[in-house]
Formats: structure tokens, sequence, C-alpha cells
């Protein structure tokens, strides 16, 4: 009981920590609050104890609910500033956060980057939104956190379980336009010290699409070909309390996707086939106590990528895989000083017949952070220093420093000054023809300074929030003809990105009736300053496919078991050449998301309705790619939850 | 309740909203291009297009008013070419533009520009050749790109009437006489071959084994066929494992007369040419342009220009060689005019994304 009294009070310290800095649901409790009393396991430290100073929007919980038969691609298009460029439906999705590429951008999951060594990202494309319980969006670098690859931002996917909540089965099925079916299941058993948790979905999809071919003679009307895919998945958690202070967990993830790759409208039919086939394996042991905090975590990942083009003769396997070793505690030094120390090592090899040998690479990372919150809790000042020591002999160093300040009860003013770093890729440094085994990181330094301002008064609430940043990248690195014709990666040139963002929320409650509203802009240029090769057409040039602007603006209404939320979605002019002479149109889409759950006795049933791209425009992601037009997706979820007998 | 309409509560909505209505309001149009002017005699500029999506661009330099016009095909068809625009070639005073990617010929009044149908039904197309006045033939890689052949297109109708094949990756043609000499280079794999086709039977009639990776080829004033050979990369890319030749063949007897070796083991020779007087070669090779005597035995060794070219080409009327710079492959390349006997810079100009080629007329 005693113990529990101090779980608690670590935890009620946390939340008063995150109202300085994170969103605004926290801050006003609005959020189902039981989770406060239930919270045993801890999810990512570093992001909610030590990053302030630094953006961080979490995707509400219940736009997470709404797109559970989605993919990461769309969740985060549709709800965060992040830009996801998609070839087709279920294509390639790249991230893009402040004019970064998906390489400079880091993803996350339980605090095990799940970025492929070979081509420094992850497809967004492939990862199951109902296999993540929270997501969230750190805008900005933060290498000094996350390490390599966090430099235009990190999204975080963490699993959240919940102790003691009985039996859950459930199962939710959606159908959609162009004859996409979806099926996920859960299994849970959550008891008062364990937790035992089984997810499967398997998706599948023609995506033959029907659009307007502008790249053909007489624009005919076609449908899209070779787009179907496959996937299918299976996410295993178990958490063990093994007192009130220490848990361990496990995870097991495996997951097969095929799917089958378009081509252009200007290119003929393709029959290229990639297959990703991914096996995710965690663990992890946590020991939270009210002045020494523990984690130790592993994690094992194994990737096969095979990419098959009967038109060249082509077939591609790759092997990748990763070890990756995480020990890491957090001191309260004292009332005001919060220290976290940690390393990791990240061991990574691939096996390809595009490199000529089969490359490894040991990363070393000793990280520290520490935290000053003053005495009326206020204010916060944090440093963070990350020295990586990697096996071919870069050594890349980074620090940040980050500081909030609340004023005045409402606004609160933060800021950091962080240094990035992203090391080269395999495919940068092996590939045989071009590999260049003697590329530097790309780094650079950025800083921004946000003001916010939040208040909540009876039935309304508002949460307003402005950033400026500014961000520069150096050692840049681009594929490059050389002088006899063979391309090849080089640290070409300097990259100035800068912007502001603006994000305003409002809640209002009439009666039962909850109404949400957001809007979110921004205004981000990001240029080539320098550019090292007598190539100059590009200089001070926009880099390509990055928007300037980007806007959101959604609007709900939740009327106690009926939900209606429409999204809005803009995407500005995008260059397709690097002097900047040929663009895509900007474009806007209209989506509408409708939900009703009843509850009989045990079992909650959900019913739900998406609509997307409501007024049917044509827009291109990227040149030449057909998109879809309107579509919709109706599903039905059954949800059964027998409750633990009291004690 | 909070009051929204209180000022400072309205100033943050202002502020946000305002940035955006004002930012947002400007609009573009996609670069201009001046109203097309095709004259009797010009240049016609090969322009690729970015690679994985896209579209390539015909670009045209008109000799007498001194003008160039990019973006020709989309300006006068309101559609674009498609991927990877390959080659040209004009025949019967129509334009016919190889779009390898798409698997077809776009054909276009040579005059007008002005597209009719385009020949579909190609497997990876890359050049195309006038036999004779009803007949052209075309180069293909095949369905896997592994495969070479010949098409046989009926110029009257436009219509595919036969199938040749050849070695792997047919892809340069020269007319001689009767018959038609197909370099294949190997497509997505290897070859070394030149494929002899009679064009009135429609049959290979030889196969005469040259260097690796046979790509240009071009006829001299004594009528030797010269074909530049690039040599093979060994499989790990580290280097070359066969490199390059330049091959004289003796089209009486097919046979090859002479064969000069290239030393180099990482610079693979390309853009063969020949001038308007046909008694000089030219070509890339280690960064740079190449010329060439057809009465040497040996590699000359002369540097014409100290770089290199995507694309090389020489005006048969007025000398003037013409080279196409690729720039960084994702933003308008330029063509850069020499004088062929200083080696001087004439001028440049700006034209479309990756300028692989010329057709003069």
């Amino acid at each position: 009981m005693f113990m529990l009294y101090k779980i608690n009070g670590v935890l009620l310290v946390l939340l008063v920590s995150l109202s300085v800095g994170d969103s605004y649901a926290q801050m006003l409790g609005i959020k189902d609050t039981a989770y406060v009393t239930k919270e045993v396991v801890v999810t990512s430290e570093r992001l909610s104890t030590f990053s302030a100073g630094s953006k961080i929007t979490e995707i509400d919980s219940s736009a997470i609910a709404q797109n559970s038969t989605n993919t990461l691609a769309e969740l985060l298009a549709g709800q965060s500033q992040v830009l996801v460029k998609s070839y087709s439906l279920s294509g390639l999705a790249s991230s893009s956060i402040r004019g970064m590429n998906a390489s400079q951008t880091a993803v996350l999951w339980n605090g095990f980057n799940l970025s492929s060594a070979m081509n420094g990202m992850q497809d967004l494309a492939l990862l199951p939104v109902n296999f993540v319980n929270r997501v969230k969006v750190q805008y900005g670098g933060a290498g000094a956190l996350w390490g390599s690859g966090a430099i235009g931002g990190s999204i975080h996917l963490n699993n959240k379980p919940e102790f003691n909540k009985g039996i859950t089965l459930g199962r939710t099925l959606s159908w959609g336009s162009f004859r996409d079916i979806q099926d996920n299941v859960t299994l849970e058993f959550s008891k008062n010290k364990f937790i035992s948790s089984t997810k499967f979905f398997q998706h599948q999809a023609q995506n033959n699409y029907a659009y307007t071919n502008v790249g053909k003679y007489g624009k005919p009307v076609e449908q899209l070909q070779n787009a179907q895919m496959e996937q299918r998945g299976i996410l295993h958690e178990n958490y063990l309390k093994l007192s009130e202070s220490q848990n361990v967990s496990v995870r097991f993830w495996l997951q097969n996707n095929s799917r089958h790759i378009p081509t252009s409208m200007t290119s003929s039919t393709g029959k290229a086939i990639q297959e990703d086939n991914a096996l995710r394996l965690t663990t992890e042991w946590q020991c939270i106590q009210k002045k020494v905090s523990y984690f130790s975590r592993v994690a094992y990942f194994n990737e096969k990528l095979q990419y098959t083009d009967p038109a060249i003769s082509l077939i591609s396997v790759s092997y990748s895989s990763a070890f990756i070793a995480e020990t890491e505690t957090k001191i309260s030094i004292s009332k005001l000083h919060t220290l976290n120390l940690g390393i990791n090592n990240t061991y990574n090899s691939a096996i390809t017949k595009n490199y000529t040998f089969s490359p490894t690479q040991n990363r070393t990372s000793f990280f520290c952070s520490n935290l000053f919150t003053n005495n009326s809790a206020n204010f916060k000042f944090i440093g963070s220093v990350r020295e990586e020591i990697i096996s071919n002999g870069l050594n890349p160093f980074t620090f940040s420093l980050g500081s909030e300040l609340r004023i005045l009860k409402n606004f609160r003013l933060r800021g950091n000054l962080v240094k990035n770093y992203r090391i080269p890729t395999f495919n940068d440094l092996y590939w045989a023809q071009g590999g260049n085994p003697n590329l530097l990181p790309e780094n650079g330094y950025s800083e921004e300074i946000g003001l916010g301002y939040m208040a909540c008064k009876n039935n309304f609430a508002i949460d307003y929030e402005t950033a400026v940043f500014n961000s520069n990248v150096q050692d840049w690195i681009m594929w490059i003809p050389n002088t006899v014709g063979i391309w090849s990666p080089e640290n070409v040139q300097k990259v100035w990105s800068r912007g502001v963002e603006n994000d305003v929320k409002i809640y209002y409650t009439l009666g039962k009736v909850k109404f949400n509203t957001g809007f979110h802009y921004q205004y981000i240029l990001t240029t080539a300053e320098e550019i090292m090769t007598k190539e100059q057409s590009s200089l001070h040039k926009q880099l390509l496919y990055t928007p300037t602007e980007k806007a959101i603006f959604n609007f709900g209404i939740n009327n106690r078991n009926l939900k209606v939320q429409l999204n809005y979605n803009y995407i500005g002019y995008r260059y397709t050449t690097t002097d900047n002479t040929q663009f895509l149109d900007p474009f806007a889409t209209l989506g509408l998301d409708l939900s009703k759950s009843f509850t009989v006795k045990n079992f909650q049933v959900t019913t739900f309705f998406q609509a997307n791209n409501l007024t049917n425009v044509a827009y291109q992601m990227i040149a030449y790619f057909a998109t879809p037009g309107r579509s919709f997706q109706f599903g039905l979820s059954i949800n059964f939850n027998k409750p633990n007998p009291k004690p | 309740m909070m009051n929204l309409f209180k000022p400072s509560h309205r100033l943050l909505f202002i502020a946000s909203i305002s940035v955006a209505t004002l930012l947002g309001a400007c609009t573009k149009k996609n670069a201009d291009t001046i109203a097309p002017v095709l004259t009797d005699h010009g240049i016609f500029i090969v322009n690729e297009g970015p690679y994985g999506s896209g579209t390539g661009t015909i670009s045209y330099f008109s000799k007498g008013l001194n003008t160039l016009t990019n973006d020709l095909f989309q300006t006068k068809n309101n559609y674009p070419l498609g991927n990877v625009v390959q080659s040209m070639n004009i025949i019967n005073n129509k334009a016919y533009i190889v779009v390898n990617n798409a698997n077809k010929i776009e054909v276009a009044d040579a005059n007008s520009f002005v597209a009719q149908a385009p020949i579909t039904g190609l497997n990876q197309p890359r050049y195309i050749l006038a036999v004779n006045a009803i007949k052209a033939y075309i180069t293909e890689w095949g369905p896997t790109g592994n495969e070479g052949a010949v098409k046989v297109l009926n110029l009257l109708t436009n219509k595919v009437s036969g199938t040749i094949s050849t070695g792997k990756g047919a892809e340069k043609m020269l007319l001689k006489g009767n018959f038609v000499y197909v370099t294949c280079k190997g497509g997505s794999g290897k070859d070394s071959v030149v494929s002899v086709i009679n064009a009135s039977s429609d049959a290979v009639v030889a196969t005469i084994n040259v260097g690796a990776s046979p790509d240009g080829i071009v006829e001299d004033l004594n009528g030797n066929v010269w074909v530049l050979c690039a040599g093979q990369y060994k499989s790990d890319y580290s280097g070359l494992e066969k490199s390059g030749s330049l091959v004289k063949i003796n089209t009486t007897t097919n046979t090859v007369e002479l064969s000069i070796p290239f030393t180099s083991t990482s610079s693979q020779p390309s853009g063969l040419t020949i001038n308007g007087a046909k008694n000089k070669l030219y070509f890339n090779y280690e960064g740079k342009v190449m010329s060439q005597n057809i009465t040497s035995t040996a590699l000359d060794n002369t540097t014409f220009v100290a770089r290199s070219f995507y694309g090389l080409g020489i005006d048969p009327a007025t000398e003037i060689v013409y080279g196409a710079d690729a720039g960084n492959y994702s933003s308008a390349g330029k063509v850069i005019r020499y004088n062929a006997a200083t080696g001087a810079v004439v001028d440049s100009m700006t034209v479309g994304i990756i300028p692989n080629g010329f057709v003069f007329r």
C-alpha cells in the first residue's frame, strides 16, 4: 500500500511536470483520468521528462481509435503536421518533418529506432495503427536524446498496457473502396499483476482506383494497375509486475507485407512486387522508484526486403538485422535536479547482393541529461549530451539545451538549441557501384522558440502555440553522377530550413455535446544554401517535393457515443526540379469520420464510416502518380470485456 | 466562460489565420514556354526527363531565328510525352519519339508537332530508323530487358508487322545499302555483337563479334562502319573487367577490320558521333570529349573539350559540336555549342531535364 502510494507519488510529480509543456488534454484532465492511477509501466521517459523546450504533439486517442484499420501513413497525414509522401494508397510512404526527409526523421517504437540501417528510414505504410496505443510527434532535432537521424523530428509509437482490465476480446472488420478489407482481432488478459495481449491483423486491397490519365493521348480514365497489396501481422505483448516498483515486458511482432508497385501515368504498367517481412522482439525491465529508476531494454529486429521487377529481370533480396541494447537510469538528485544517464549499443548487419560484402556496424552511445526545475515548478532547464562511437571510426558528438518557462499561469515560453547528426546509411556507404565509404555524417544546429497559451474555463478550453525555428544541416548527402557518369553519394550541400508553425485547438462543451476544432498551419522554407559541385542551378532553391505551406483544419462533434469529425488537409506548391522550374499544384482534401457506439452488458459495439477525398479532387503527391478520388470505408467493431472479479 | 472575443484572445486567432491567408494567396504558373516556331532548319533536343516519374520533353532550336522552344510536345498537344524519352527520328516529315518506359512511340507532324495516335505494343523500345519508304525498324530490350529484337513497322499504317530476333539489348542502328547494322548492348544483361539485317527479307544475315557492350555506330566517308563498345563492369562494379574498344567493320565482308582498345579500367567510352565531313570521330572518354581521325589505327588521345557530356552531336551543315549537359539530373539541363575547329564555346542554352541527344534537320 505504501509502495503503491510511492509510485503514484512519482507519477503525480511526472504529471505536474508535463503540465508545463505537454498537451492540453493532460493538463486539463479531459481525457480519461483513470489511467493516471493505473499507470505502472512508463513509456518513453526521455520524451516525457527530458524533452522540455521541444514541441511535442500527441495524436488524440479518439483519432487513433477512428483510424484503427488504417496505417500510420494515413493517421499522420490527417492528424499531424508530418508531411507524408505516398506514391499510391498502399505504396511507400515516407515522412518529412520541417523540410527534412524520411531518413532525417527518427521513428521509435517503445524507444527503439525502427529505421533500417540500409536506407535509414521506416516506411509508414507498413505500420498498422491498431498495433500502437499512443503516437507522439516531436518536432525539430533531438539528436542528443534519440541519436542519429532525429534531425527534422521524431515519431514516437508506444504500447501502453493497462493492468486489471479483465478479459477483453475484440474484433474489428472494415470494408472499403477498391476492395479493401481489414480484419483486426484482439485478445487480452489483464490481471492485477499480469497482462497478456495478442493482436492480429489482416489487410488486403486491390487499390484499383480510377483516375484520369493526364499523361496520355486523349486523357483517358483508367484504373490503376498492379497496385494490389496484402498485409498480415501479429503483435504479442506480455507485462509482468514483479513488485510494486518493478515490471518486465516482452513483445513479439511479426509482419508480412506484399505490395505490387504501380507505375506513374507516364510509364507503362509494371509488374514489380515488393515484399517486406519484419520480425521484432523486445524485452524491457523497469524499476521505478521515488529517487532512482532503472530501465533496461533489448531489441532484435530482422527484416527481409524482396523486390522483383520482371521488366528488368531483377530479383533483389536484402536481409538486415539490428540488435539494440539500452540501459538508463533516472535519478532525482535533489528536489530540483533530475539526472538521466544511459548507454545504447546498436549492432547492425545486412546481407544483400547489392553490396560487395556483408557489412556490420557497431554503435555505442553514451547519453546524459540533466533537468533543472525551479522551486515553484514554472521553470525548467535541460542540458543533454550524447557521444556515439561507431565501428567505422566516426564519433559524432551532440548536445541540446532546452528550457521552458510558464508565465502568468496561461502562457508558456520555450526554446532550445540542438546539435543534430545523421550517419550515412549502408546503401550510401556500400552500394555496389557508387557506394562511398568515406562519407561524413550530416550535421548541423537547430534553434527554436515557442510561445504557448492555454486556458480553460468552465466548458471552454483553448490551446494555442506558435513556434519559430531555424535549422542548418551541412554535409547533406546526395547521390550525384561523377565525372565518368557513375552515381555516388557525396556530402554535397548545406541546407537551411526555417519556418513558423501555428497550432490552435479549441474544445467546447454544450450540455452533453462536446465540440473540438483544430487549426494547424506551417510555413517552412527549406533551401540549398551551398552546393559543392559545379552545378549551381539549385542554389537558394527550395528542396524537391518539400512544400512551404501545409495546413490542417478539423472539426469534431461528440455527442455521447456519436462522433463526427471533419478533416481538411491542404498541401501547397511542391517543386519537382531542384532548380524550381517545375512544380505540382497545391491541393486540399476533405475527409469525414463518423462513428457510433452502443454498449450492451459487457459488449461494446462500434460502427464507423470514413469518407476520404469527399470533393473528389484529382491531385498529385508525386509527379504523375495517380491518387485515389472519393473513397469510403465502413467498419464494425465488437469488444467484449469481462472485468476481473472484485477481490 | 472565457470570451473568445476578448481582444487578447482574438489576437491569437488573427495571428494564426492571417499568416495562413496572406501566404497562401500567391499562385504560380509552370515555366512559360515561348510559342513554338519550327523552321526548316533546326535542332531537336531529346530530353529524357526525371528518373522514376515525370516526363521527358523535346526542345527545338531554330537556326534561322536563333530561338529555343522547350517542352514542344506538351505545349502543342496538352499532354506529356511520358517517362524516359530515349530518342527521336524524323521519317517522312513526321517526328517519331521513342518513350522507353511507356512502351510507346509518339508520332507528331515534324512541322506543327501536332500528335497523332501513338505506336503501342512495344517492349522497352530504344531507337527507330527508316529502312525504306514504307518500313522502319525499332530496337527493343524486350519484356525482361534481357532480350533483343527489332520490330518491323509499316510506315503507312504505323502498325508493327513483324519481329526480328537479334543479340541482347538491341540499341542503335545504321542503314548501309540494304543492310541494317544493330548494336546489341546487352540491355539488363551482357552482349557484344552487331546483328546485320537484310532490310528486304527482314532476316539476320550476319552476327559480328565486336567488343563488350557495343553502343554508338556511325559510317565514315570511306563506307566503313565504326562501333564504340563501352566495355563491361565486374559483377561487384569495382572496375571494368573488359575495357572499351573502338571497332571498324568492313561492310563488304561483315568482319572486324580494326579494333582499337581503350586502356582505362574505370572509364567507359560513350557518345560516338561523326562530323559532317565524315572523317573525324568524337566520343567521351575519361571525363573528356576526344576526337579521333578515321585513318588512325591507335587512339589519337586528342582532347577536344576537357569535359564530358551525357549526349554528343555534330550539326553536319555547320560542323558545330553540341554537348548535352544533364547537370544534377533533376533540374533543367544545358546544351553547350562548340566550334569544331577550335573547341571554343559558341554559346549555351537551357533545355529540358536530362538532355541526351540531338536530331539535326
